[in-house]
């Protein structure tokens, strides 16, 4: 699980441009928004379009985003949990 | 007679890789810099903490630096600043992204980052956000850079507005490697008449 957490880390970052940010920077339970990352509406799209390119997970239903999205570690277990 | 007695109050030019604000270099650095670095260049050397600048597309991000230097030579912008902006390409950098992103053939797939860029018009929402602007935009494509028609447009915009006149206007062409851009703020103060001459004049000479 740890190995996913880091390559999530990983992925967000390049994919979503927090320049200034590296993995180590990232805690597994930092929320990803509001006050945590502070990503946006357009990042939570790029993240779906994430899990569906790099895991084969659809997510079709904005409510299960709303959990799933909520720190790295619940993005690793949805993963952990779904993926193809 | 000439009716409009509006002034230049600061202008910038990003050409090649220098940065000038108003004559004077902010940065240069070496031609085979390839444009994306030498923005981002830019932005660390602007010294604010604004994440955003990192998401934008080329287009963007050169106007975003363009309009912060400038609003450190005029001041802080007047929320009824308006932007009158003109290029030849559009939003190209983020099109032909997006388009190789959708046509591959191996795993094509449309990203939400790039296509918000898909318009030039965005540019201007992003600098509004930055600087609070609630004001009347515009973004035109001509084939090249057209102070005879910039300058009259900007004129009767001013006039429409109530007092403390006040717009960003200019030509910010941007492909993959190279930027063409002019940006320049007019207001009531200023030692430069906003005309059609000064600006063919000034275009010229920043290019040299």
């Amino acid at each position: 699980m740890s190995e996913l957490t880091q390559e999530l880390k990983a992925k967000i970052i390049a994919q979503l441009n927090l320049e200034d940010l590296t993995v180590a920077d990232l805690d597994d339970n930092t929320p990803l928004f509001g006050d945590g990352l502070g990503l946006d509406s357009i990042d939570a799209l790029e993240l779906i379009v994430m899990l569906d390119k790099s895991y084969g997970i659809k997510l079709s239903d904005p409510k299960e985003g709303r959990k799933v999205f909520e720190t790295i570690q619940t993005m690793a277990d949805f993963i952990e949990a779904n993926r193809t | 007679m000439e009716l409009h007695n509006y002034r230049i109050t600061a202008f910038c030019t990003i050409r090649g890789r220098s940065i000038r604000v108003n004559g004077k270099e902010f940065l240069g650095a070496d031609p085979s810099t390839p444009l994306g670095d030498f923005l981002k260049l830019a932005y660390r050397k602007l010294a604010i903490d604004y994440p955003k600048f990192h998401k934008m597309d080329g287009l963007c991000k050169a106007i975003f630096i363009a309009t912060e230097l400038i609003a450190r030579e005029s001041g802080r912008y007047k929320h009824h600043t308006a932007l009158i902006f003109a290029n030849r390409s559009s939003s190209y950098i983020s099109d032909a992204r997006h388009a190789h992103d959708i046509f591959r053939a191996d795993n094509p797939v449309a990203s939400p980052a790039t296509f918000v860029y898909t318009l030039p018009n965005i540019a201007m929402g992003e600098i509004s956000i930055r600087h609070q602007l609630q004001s009347e935009n515009v973004f035109f494509i001509f084939d090249r850079y057209l102070p005879e028609f910039l300058v009259p447009y900007a004129n009767a915009t001013l006039d429409n507005q109530q007092a403390d006149a006040s717009a960003l206007c200019g030509w910010t062409e941007i492909t993959e490697g190279q930027c063409d851009l002019l940006l320049y703020h007019i207001g009531t103060s200023g030692s430069q008449t906003h005309s059609i001459e000064y600006l063919k004049r000034l275009y010229n000479e920043e290019d040299e």
